[in-house]
């Protein structure tokens, strides 16, 4: 199978009783940097599947600024009408917008916390090699740097989604970390337990967010990679179940 | 229309997605600072909270200090292989080696040749990351904070390393000061002398100076990770080599003063299986590209002769 969805497989697989739901949840041991990132769950799985199209050596897209592809994540898919003006990128063959089924990270937060990077000017190495006279701390392109970030004291993170329970435990032990700055240690995930859920948790995926329709909604992004300009559209929260 | 993005027929050089647990062992105090309170210096202390729901602080080593002790030891090894020769590379270059980099250009496009070569020729760039012309390049490198191992701390320390009998106690029975001085020589023959050379008559002002810092003791236990995201095969040689050259002797220096003796650590463990077999081999390996290359990767770095 390939490791990225082609367009033309895409279908609404809510209702298939393949699928089943099940819970994420993520124990982290350093402060998480986000802001107001809603970090859908399909975002570090389809990180997660990158890492493993890589350990495996088949050859990507390339990934461009018109064009990114869709790591193939072992979840159900949603469908919506495409609103007006929606990006081609987004949409399925039928000219749906589809996106994975699965919530929108759930926070267990006890507080907040500054998250300081510090770069500092390597004056001893910038005698010995170069020929510059002086070089200035506090100006220029290679001035020192102090760059706080808000950090947030997070226990655990959730999240809800319907797929096959095992394939995402696999995947997910390459998530090391969640939030922005992670190579520095930030957000680092200590464990991943995936829970099975019940029926009444079917629908406890659409704690997420869908395409807005024209003229309504905010900035957002409906799947992975959700930074990525193609994937951007105006957005509208769905509800917790 | 829809736009249709398939995977590629034929292969990439497989990359490596791994972990490296390190377990370091105190010699000497550690001093890694965050400000002052009057002349001393305070370490560096991290929020958490712990699964019991309970806020605290402990002392801790950032992770940005680890990677940039990676990147110092891989910017010696390039200059040494090399032969760089003192006052022969720009400053920019300088800054790319050992701090990173910056954005020095404006504009949007991005010399995709340029950046491939510079990636197979200097593996340690796409290792750690880098910024250089209008272009910021993400590292595969991930580097964890490092923790002290406390009872406060438990939560988050591999539970082989809270076993030790020291990794029991709370965080503040970790935390102690140290001082130094600046030897004073008013009064001194030293001072006579100077004060004949270049005041005259005048004696000098009193030179003498105390100053304090906050450390964490000698003998405390400190767990971090040192790990790749997909790191291709060049990558991971590269990290071999600073990992080769950071543990020298068995001692790595976590945190700030090395000079003066500080942050002297034993390496009590370091698993690198998930990353490679032979971390010796990859380390020569990488020397032996920089060696075999280093008309094309002094001609990258501008060196001047």
């Amino acid at each position: 199978m390939s490791r990225v969805v082609r367009v033309g497989d895409v279908a609404d697989t809510v209702a298939s009783p393949a699928w089943r739901p099940f819970r994420v949840v993520a124990t982290i041991a350093d402060p998480v940097i986000t802001v107001a990132d809603p970090m859908h769950l399909d975002g570090p799985l389809a990180y997660c599947a990158y890492l493993a199209a890589r350990e495996s050596g088949v050859v990507l897209p390339p990934l461009t600024v018109d064009r990114c592809a869709d790591f193939r994540v072992p979840l159900a898919t949603w469908t919506r009408p495409a609103p007006a003006g929606t990006n081609p990128a987004l949409l399925a063959a039928d000219g749906t917008v589809w996106g994975w089924c699965c919530s929108r990270a759930v926070l267990t937060e006890h507080g907040t916390t500054a998250v300081e990077i510090r770069k500092k000017p390597p004056t001893q190495e910038y005698a010995r090699y170069t020929t510059d006279a002086r070089h200035h701390d506090g100006l220029g392109a290679h001035k020192a740097r102090n760059i706080t970030y808000p950090g947030r004291l997070v226990t655990h993170v959730t999240w809800w989604a319907l797929g096959d329970q095992d394939a995402t435990a696999s995947l997910l032990t390459r998530l090391r970390a969640l939030g922005r700055v992670t190579g520095h240690g930030n957000g680092r995930v200590l464990k991943v337990e995936v829970q099975e859920g019940g029926p009444a948790d079917r629908d406890a995926w659409m704690n997420r967010d869908f395409p807005a329709p024209v003229g309504r909604g905010v900035p957002g992004a409906v799947r992975a990679p959700y930074w990525h300009g193609t994937r951007k559209m105006p957005v509208t929260p769905g509800m917790a179940v | 229309m829809t736009a249709t993005i398939e995977a590629g027929a034929g292969t990439y050089q497989r990359t490596v997605t791994a972990r490296i647990p390190v377990t370091l062992r105190a010699l000497d105090p550690i001093h890694h600072g965050a400000g002052t309170a009057g002349n001393t210096a305070l370490v560096r202390m991290q929020d958490s909270v712990g699964p019991d729901g309970e806020r605290r602080r402990t002392p801790f080593v950032s992770g940005n200090s680890i990677r940039h002790a990676i990147r110092d030891a891989l910017a010696w090894i390039t200059v040494d292989t090399l032969q760089v020769p003192d006052n022969g590379l720009p400053k920019a270059i300088v800054d790319l080696l050992w701090s990173g980099g910056a954005l020095t250009e404006t504009g949007a496009q991005t010399d995709l040749r340029a950046m491939a070569e510079r990636h197979t020729l200097l593996p340690s760039l796409p290792l750690l990351g880098y910024s250089l012309g209008s272009d910021i390049v993400r590292g595969s490198l991930r580097v964890s904070n490092a923790h002290l191992a406390c009872r406060e701390n438990e939560w988050r320390i591999p539970a082989t390393v809270m076993r030790d009998p020291s990794a029991g106690m709370r965080a503040v029975d970790w935390m102690g000061e140290e001082f130094g001085t600046r030897h004073d020589v008013t009064g001194s023959s030293v001072d006579r002398l100077v004060a004949e050379a270049m005041f005259g008559d005048a004696a000098p002002a009193s030179t003498q100076m105390i100053y304090d810092m906050q450390v964490i003791q000698a003998g405390s236990l400190w767990a971090f990770e040192v790990g790749v995201d997909a790191a291709v095969p060049a990558e991971v040689d590269a990290l071999c080599a600073a990992l080769t050259r950071v543990t020298a002797g068995g001692v790595w220096r976590l945190g700030a003063r090395g000079a003066q003796g500080f942050g002297r650590c034993a390496v009590v463990s370091s698993d690198t299986s998930e990353l490679t077999g032979d971390v010796s081999a990859a380390a020569a390996r990488y020397v032996d590209h920089l060696s075999g290359h280093a008309d094309a990767i002094r001609a990258l770095l501008q060196v001047r002769a």
